[in-house]
């Protein structure tokens, strides 16, 4: 286990390129799906009034 | 101009989105285990050798979705259908991060590979320049207020700067540079071993996967903003 986290001397440069790779990804997802649930309650209720 | 695209198009994009997350976290479950655990490390690099497994994904389809996003333009601009810059809109952010992403692994590997952080190589500058020529397609987009103009100058705007794309691919057989050449290519055999070859063919499919699932997302966030648009208008 210290072995796979040590990452042979290299793990600051290994871990640190994957939790911001991931982190990102990750943030990226969530901000979309979020704006796209917003965008969609707002038509929703703008469609419902113009009806 | 309305965009012709039919609600059960829309319904199934919708129905695919869960599998898509399903498939696209699994994907990345399988490729980190193959990355981590699986590979070894390289005989000069040692362990860092395994950003590449993230690295290299990122660079590639920060490259292709620059492609598409060039593609759609130049469809927009020859049928004026908007779907085409519906497309362009919904890749061009998850082309930014991919490139962004490139970037900064790049960068994370450099330091213990070349001894910096960045150097102005040909390789590394135009990879900078990619990522700002995405900013400048996102922002140009929502910085004009007439809607037909931002869509016709930020399109001239991707359309030109598809001339870097060449250039990225080419610029370490073409100069000097600190980056090493391409080491997977279609005419030759890869020069990497297949322990290796696996954990980033697995880690390619896991970042197509997310292009994909956000791209979906993004177009019917994109399409839902153009009504919306339409509506105020």
């Amino acid at each position: 286990m210290n072995e796979l986290l040590d990452m042979g001397g290299y793990a600051i440069f290994v871990w640190s390129s994957y939790g911001i790779f991931f982190f990102s990804l990750v943030t990226f997802f969530l901000i979309n799906i979020l704006n796209l649930r917003k965008y969609e309650k707002i038509f929703n209720k703008t469609k419902k009034k113009i009806d | 101009m309305y965009i012709k695209i039919k609600n059960n198009h829309i319904e199934f994009i919708k129905s695919a989105n869960p599998y898509l997350i399903f498939a696209t976290i699994f994907a990345f479950v399988i490729g980190l285990y193959y990355s981590l655990f699986q590979s070894p490390p390289d005989y000069i690099q040692g362990d860092s050798m395994r950003i590449m497994y993230i690295h290299v994904p990122s660079a590639w389809f920060a490259l292709m979705t620059y492609s598409i996003l060039a593609g759609s333009c130049v469809l927009w601009f020859i049928t004026r259908n908007p779907l085409f810059n519906v497309v362009a809109r919904s890749i061009a952010q998850v082309g930014m991060v991919f490139t962004l992403m490139s970037l900064i692994t790049g960068s994370i590997w450099g330091k213990p590979t070349w001894g910096v952080w960045w150097v102005w190589d040909a390789r590394l500058t135009s990879m900078l320049i990619l990522f700002f020529l995405y900013i400048a397609y996102i922002f140009l987009w929502q910085a004009i207020s007439n809607k037909e103009l931002a869509s016709k100058i930020s399109a001239a705007l991707a359309i030109i700067g598809f001339i870097n794309i060449p250039i990225i691919k080419f610029s370490v057989d073409w100069w000097n540079t600190l980056h090493q050449p391409a080491s997977i290519s279609k005419l030759s055999t890869p020069s990497i071993d297949t322990s290796m070859l696996i954990p980033l063919f697995i880690m390619t499919i896991a970042c197509f996967l997310f292009l994909v699932t956000v791209s979906l997302i993004r177009f019917r966030l994109v399409l839902i903003e153009n009504k919306m648009l339409r509506t105020s208008n």
